[in-house]
C-alpha cells in the first residue's frame, strides 16, 4: 500500500516535472512568440467600418491575386491605406519599446529603467515642438529622431569619464538632460500661438491615429534591423547584468557592449518615438510580464519582449480606437496601465535592487 | 623565469588619489600552490588581487601570468587562464543558477554566439566540481550565502582557469561553511593543478590551508614597503610579523601536531 502509494505519487511528480517543462520551455514560449499573428488578426477586423472575417480574407486574396471578386472598393481602402499601416505601426512600435527597455533593464540591472529615463522622450518632444513651431521646413519626425539621439548621447558624454560609464551616473545624467530640454520645451510652448501649441502636446500624449504607410517605412528598418542586432547579442545581457566587475572578470569588453546595447536600444526608440510620440511605459510593463511567465534569462526575455510587446500594443491600440465614442490618445492608456505596474515593482524589488 | 612559476608580481605600487595602498610588492607564485593574502582591513589584499587580474591598472609594476604581461593579453585570453570569485556578490534578477554559471563561459563564446553544447557540458561539470548539482534550477535569489560563493567558484572554473583568484571567500560565511568552503578551494587546487590566490581575513585559516602566505600591514607614513612577509605559513605567521601587521599580541600553540595562532 505504502510503497504504491509512494510510487503512484512519484509517478505523478516525474509526470508533473515533464508536463512543466513542456509547457513552461516550448509550448508557452511558442505561443508567446506567434502571438502577433492572432493580434494582427483580431486588430484587423476591430474599428468603426465592418469588415467581417471572410471578407477580410477576400480583399487580401484579391490582392495577393490580383483578381477582383467585386468587392467596394471603400473596403480595400480600410483595410489597405488605413487599417493595416495602424497594426503594423502599433507592432512596430510595442516591440521597438518593449525590447529596448528589456535591453536597457539588463545593463542598468534595474527592472524600472525604460528607454526614457536617459532623456529620450523629453529630447524627442523638443525636437518634434522645434519642428512643429519652430523650423516649419523640418520634418517632425526628423526633429524628435535627431533630438532623442542628441539628448541620450549628451546623457552618456556626460556621464562618462576615463573612459568608463558608470550606471547611476548615467540615470543621474539623464535627469539632468530630461530636465533641461524639458525647460526649452516650455519656453517653446511659452511662445508659440496657440495652434502649435495644441499640436505640440498632442504630440506628446503619443497616439497612433496619424498611422501611415511612410511612417511604416520610416521606422521599420530602424526597428527590424535593432531588433536582430539585440536578439543576435542577447546572452551577453545575462554577464553584463551579473554586474560589471563579473563581467570584466570573465574577459567580456565591458565598455563595447555596453555602448553597442545603449546605443542599440537608443535608435530603436528613438525611430518609434519620432512617428508615434511618448507612449509611455509599455518598455516597463512588457519586459515585466516576460520575467513574470518565463524568467530572466536574456535568452528568452529580448525575443518575446520584442513579439509580446507588438501584441500587447496593438492590442491596446484597438481599445484605444473603439471602446468609446471618440478615439483616446494609447500613450494615455498605457501610461495609466503601467504606473500601477511600476508602484508593484518598486516595491517589491526594493527600487530594483538599488536601494 | 623558470617553468614552475604560474604568477609573478613585479613591484606593483598603488595609490586611491593621495593615500597610497601598495608599494612595490613583488611575489612570484608556484604553479598549482595555494597562496593567501593576509593582513589587516585597509592593507591592499583586495587592490592587489584585482591588479592581478587585471581588473585594476597599478600606478607602476607589472604582472605576468605564465610569462606574459597581463596588460597584454586580449580580455577573453586573459579570463581563459584566470577566474575571479568577488566577494559577497548579489544580483538583481532572479537568474537560475545554472544560468550564471554559464556566464563563465564567455571567454569561449565567439561574438554574435550563445552557449553552445560544450559549454553547457562544462557548465554541469563545474556544477558537479563544486556539489551544487542539486541547486542548478533554483533562483539565484533564494539561496544561501554559502551556496552562493559555491555558485560563484562554479562560474570561475567554467572558465577552465589555471589560476583561480578569490577574494575572502569565507566572508558572510558561518562557521561550518567557511570550512567547507576552503576545504573546497585545496581540494580543487589538488585535483586540477590550479593555483589559488585567495585574500583571508582569519590568520588561522592562512595557517591550516595554504601552502604559502603572504602578510601585509598597512601603509602609513614613509614606511617602504607594506610586505611584511612571504612563504610558508609557520615561517611567516610569527608573533612579531602578526604584532607587525596587526598590532596584536598572539602566542603559537601546538594543538595536535598543528600551530595555531591565540590571541592573548
Amino acid at each position: 500500500m505504502y510503497t504504491g502509494l509512494g510510487r503512484w505519487v512519484k509517478l505523478q511528480g516525474g509526470l508533473r516535472q515533464s508536463l512543466h517543462f513542456l509547457t513552461k520551455r516550448s509550448s508557452l514560449t511558442i505561443f508567446a512568440l506567434l502571438l502577433p499573428l492572432p493580434a494582427l488578426l483580431i486588430s484587423m477586423n476591430m474599428g468603426t467600418y465592418p469588415v467581417s472575417g471572410l471578407e477580410l480574407a477576400e480583399i487580401i486574396f484579391s490582392r495577393l491575386m490580383g483578381h477582383d471578386l467585386g468587392l467596394p472598393a471603400v473596403y480595400d481602402t480600410v483595410v489597405f491605406n488605413i487599417r493595416l499601416p495602424r497594426v503594423l505601426l502599433a507592432m512596430l512600435v510595442g516591440a521597438a519599446l518593449s525590447i529596448s527597455g528589456a535591453t536597457l533593464q539588463g545593463i542598468f540591472r534595474n527592472p524600472l529603467v525604460s528607454p526614457f529615463v536617459l532623456g529620450l522622450s523629453s529630447g524627442a518632444a523638443f525636437g518634434a515642438a522645434l519642428a512643429i513651431a519652430v523650423f516649419p521646413w523640418m520634418p517632425l519626425q526628423i526633429g524628435a529622431f535627431a533630438f532623442s539621439l542628441l539628448a541620450v548621447g549628451s546623457a552618456y558624454l556626460m556621464a562618462r569619464r576615463k573612459g568608463e560609464v558608470p550606471v547611476i551616473s548615467l540615470v543621474l545624467a539623464g535627469v539632468v538632460v530630461s530636465s533641461v530640454f524639458g525647460a526649452l520645451l516650455a519656453i517653446i510652448q511659452f511662445a508659440v500661438d496657440a495652434r502649435s501649441l495644441q499640436s505640440i502636446v498632442y504630440w506628446n500624449m503619443g497616439t497612433l491615429s496619424t498611422a501611415s504607410w511612410s511612417k511604416v517605412d520610416m521606422a521599420a528598418p530602424w526597428v527590424l534591423v535593432g531588433c536582430l542586432i539585440l536578439i543576435t547579442l542577447r546572452w551577453r545581457l545575462n554577464v553584463l547584468a551579473l554586474g560589471e566587475e563579473e563581467a570584466r572578470s570573465v574577459g567580456m569588453n565591458l565598455e563595447v557592449y555596453k555602448f553597442v546595447f545603449i546605443v542599440t536600444a537608443t535608435l530603436v526608440a528613438s525611430a518609434v518615438v519620432a512617428v508615434a510620440g511618448i507612449i509611455g511605459l509599455v518598455g516597463l510593463i512588457v519586459p515585466h510580464m516576460v520575467r513574470m511567465v518565463f524568467g530572466p534569462d536574456h535568452r528568452i526575455l529580448i525575443p518575446l519582449s520584442a513579439t509580446v510587446g507588438a501584441s500587447f500594443l496593438v492590442l491596446v491600440d484597438d481599445v484605444a480606437r473603439s471602446a468609446f465614442s471618440f478615439e483616446v490618445p494609447v500613450g494615455i492608456i498605457t501610461t495609466l496601465l503601467g504606473a500601477p505596474v511600476f508602484i508593484y515593482l518598486l516595491r517589491v524589488t526594493r527600487a530594483g535592487g538599488w536601494e | 623565469m623558470n617553468a614552475a612559476e604560474g604568477i609573478r608580481v613585479e613591484e606593483v605600487s598603488m595609490a586611491y588619489g593621495s593615500s597610497r595602498i601598495l608599494n612595490e610588492i613583488s611575489l612570484s607564485i608556484r604553479k598549482g600552490s595555494v597562496v593567501t593574502i593576509v593582513g589587516p582591513n585597509g592593507c591592499g589584499k583586495t587592490t592587489l588581487l584585482k591588479i592581478i587580474n587585471n581588473l585594476l591598472k597599478p600606478d607602476q609594476g607589472r604582472v605576468f601570468v605564465e610569462g606574459t604581461d597581463v596588460n597584454l593579453l586580449p580580455a577573453h585570453r586573459l579570463a581563459r587562464i584566470m577566474g575571479y570569485v568577488p566577494q559577497g556578490h548579489k544580483i538583481s534578477f532572479p537568474f537560475k543558477v545554472r544560468d550564471v554559471v554559464i556566464t563563465g563561459r564567455m571567454p569561449y563564446i565567439p561574438a554574435f554566439s550563445s552557449p553552445k553544447r560544450e559549454d553547457m557540458e562544462r557548465t554541469e561539470q563545474a556544477l558537479s566540481l563544486t556539489g551544487i548539482s542539486g541547486l542548478a534550477d533554483h533562483p539565484y535569489s533564494q539561496i544561501s550565502g554559502g551556496e552562493r560563493q559555491l555558485v560563484m567558484i562554479a562560474r570561475a572554473m567554467a572558465q577552465q582557469p589555471s589560476v583561480l583568484l578569490l577574494d575572502e571567500p569565507t566572508s558572510y560565511l558561518d562557521f561550518k561553511n567557511q570550512i567547507l568552503t576552503l576545504k573546497m578551494i585545496t581540494e580543487i587546487s589538488r585535483s586540477k593543478g590550479v593555483t589559488v590566490i585567495m585574500t583571508l581575513h582569519d590568520p588561522n585559516h592562512a595557517l591550516m590551508f595554504s601552502d604559502e602566505v603572504v602578510l601585509l600591514r598597512k601603509l602609513n607614513g614613509n614606511r617602504v614597503g607594506n610586505m611584511i612577509a612571504c612563504g610558508l605559513p609557520q615561517e611567516v605567521m610569527t608573533p612579531q610579523n602578526i604584532m607587525a601587521a596587526y598590532g596584536v599580541e598572539v602566542e603559537i600553540v601546538d594543538v595536535k601536531g598543528r600551530k595555531l595562532l591565540m590571541p592573548l
